[in-house]
């Protein structure tokens, strides 16, 4: 990547993860896939912090896992998929587990920081964040399944 | 046509004044008796916009269309003070059925102010013009009374006061007319009548109307009842209620087809068309029409060959991606709501990049530079 973003202050309560193999799990909603391809679209965060993009570590939660507590808040997911540690920093973005802080009720909750990205910066991490779990295919539901609530199985 | 009834009940009242009546003072209090005039006043302009509705060829109504209808107060009955009313005598010689208008006119009357006590908005097929005149009635009544509107089938429902500020604030807060854009599509066409079906990006249906019968011909060109409708841009006139939802279209000036069924991509961008504000669990803006118009326009240019890969998504600012995916090389194109442009290429090793996007021939540029 081009540009790195530049130092934002962490809470006390968050750190930025170092094991470059570690996966996060994102939810993606159905509006961001389509046949086998995420939408860059995928990788904005909510309205209150639209740079910092949430997902739930791998070595805290399984992706089944991560989908159900998802969708058992009544959000909708089309599945888990998976960016590793490394391919963040390669975007020009840091992996910060944040489970620790208050109002945090999300088990293994972590995000990818965007924040002192310029927009540019912003649009090239996302479509490259993209591009890679894309590669990779989604990681839970499995084939057959669509990842939406309605099509769980009891 | 019909002979005219014996008499005519279309309303009872109780309570307050009136109950003074049924208990001893016969007849009907003179100061309460405006709201019968009201009533008339209701009933033949109610009568006046049906027949109009049904005779969009016509200017103005037949005749002695007023005379036929006007109602004078005959005997009051007792019990709760019902006035029995008789449908004026005139020319005979009429080209319309005071009768059946007469009919029409009271039970849209009754089925409105139904609509009202049960805090419901009016219909949509009581006309917008008699608004105001169906407010100004029952405005004398008093807390503690109340009106039986009565339908022609019998059926009665009651209003009071408190109902009547509901429809106050209704009319106070929703008689919003304006010229502008809707983007929707048509449904139905009733080439006689002038009237149409349509409904808008949120599938909301509303009745349309317009004036022009040059017209006729472009409307119909994009009517279709099924769900692969063309959407189209009508420049009109229309109201809104009170939370800004379409509420009617009182005329067309003109109309413009916006993404066909079998248009490239049209399938996807029809489906951003209906996404609605909060699509993503509340959150996400509705894509911008600006930024689909500019996905179509650039679409139109491609071969098939290119635009099979392509995949279409909304953005959550109320923009539109267009991407793909071949060989591991992601292509990225975003249209912001601004206009603003950018596409992205990914390699599957080595540096992404960014451009600036000017137009859709750039963006076709871009594209094909991923070809070797």
């Amino acid at each position: 990547m081009s540009e790195h973003q530049e130092d934002v202050e962490l809470e006390p309560c968050e750190f930025v993860l170092e094991d470059d193999a570690e996966r996060l799990w994102r939810q993606v909603h159905p509006e961001f896939v389509q046949g086998h391809v995420v939408l860059a679209g995928a990788f904005v965060g909510t309205p209150t912090a639209r740079s910092k993009v949430s997902t739930v570590r791998s070595s805290v939660r399984t992706a089944k896992q991560a989908f159900d507590h998802h969708t058992t808040l009544g959000l909708t997911s089309a599945g888990s998929w998976a960016i590793t540690v490394d391919e963040m920093n390669v975007a020009g973005c840091q992996a910060i587990d944040d489970a620790a802080c208050e109002g945090v009720e999300t088990p293994g909750h972590s995000y990818i920081d965007m924040r002192g990205l310029s927009k540019p910066a912003r649009k090239l991490a996302r479509a490259t964040l993209a591009q890679r779990a894309t590669q990779r295919g989604r990681q839970f539901p499995g084939v057959g399944l669509t990842g939406r609530s309605s099509d769980r199985r009891p | 046509m019909s002979e005219p009834p014996d008499d005519f009940k279309p309303l009872r009242l109780s309570g307050g004044r009136f109950d003074e009546a049924s208990v001893g003072t016969v007849g009907f209090p003179l100061e309460a008796i405006a709201e019968l005039a009201r009533y008339e006043r209701l009933l033949i302009k109610v009568a006046r916009e049906l027949w109009r509705k049904e005779n969009p060829h016509r200017t103005r109504a037949p005749k002695g269309f007023d005379e036929q209808l006007r109602l004078r107060l005959t005997t009051v009955t007792e019990g709760c003070v019902t006035p029995v009313l008789l449908r004026g005598q005139g020319d005979a010689d009429r080209l319309f059925d005071p009768d059946s208008w007469m009919h029409r006119a009271q039970s849209s009357i009754a089925e409105a102010l139904s609509a009202i006590v049960g805090e419901q908005q009016l219909p949509s097929a009581f006309p917008a013009a008699a608004r105001h005149t169906l407010v100004q009635f029952g405005s004398s009544l008093r807390p503690d009374e109340l009106c039986r509107i009565v339908d022609p089938s019998g059926t009665d429902v009651a209003y009071t006061q408190a109902a009547r500020h509901h429809l106050v604030g209704i009319v106070a807060s929703s008689e919003v007319t304006m010229d502008g854009t809707l983007v929707g599509r048509i449904g139905e066409l009733d080439a006689n009548r002038r009237t149409f079906r349509f409904s808008d990006r949120s599938g909301r249906r509303v009745e349309g109307s317009f004036r022009q019968t040059g017209l006729i011909a472009e409307l119909r060109q994009f009517t279709d009842r099924d769900a692969v409708a063309t959407f189209v841009r009508l420049t009109c006139r229309y109201s809104t209620d009170a939370e800004q939802r379409v509420e009617g279209i009182e005329d067309v000036e003109d109309v413009d087809p916006i993404v066909a069924a079998d248009d490239p991509l049209g399938s996807r961008l029809r489906h951003l068309l209906e996404l609605y504000d909060g699509w993503h669990d509340g959150d996400g803006l509705a894509p911008a029409l600006t930024a689909i118009e500019w996905v179509r326009d650039f679409a139109a240019e491609l071969t098939s060959e290119q635009l099979e890969p392509l995949v279409v998504g909304p953005t959550l600012e109320g923009g539109v991606l267009v991407e793909q995916q071949v060989a591991g090389t992601r292509w990225s194109l975003e249209i912001d709501p601004d206009g603003e442009v950018h596409a992205v290429t990914v390699p599957p090793e080595g540096t992404p990049a960014i451009e600036g996007i000017k137009d859709g021939e750039d963006a076709v540029s871009s594209l094909r530079a991923l070809t070797p």
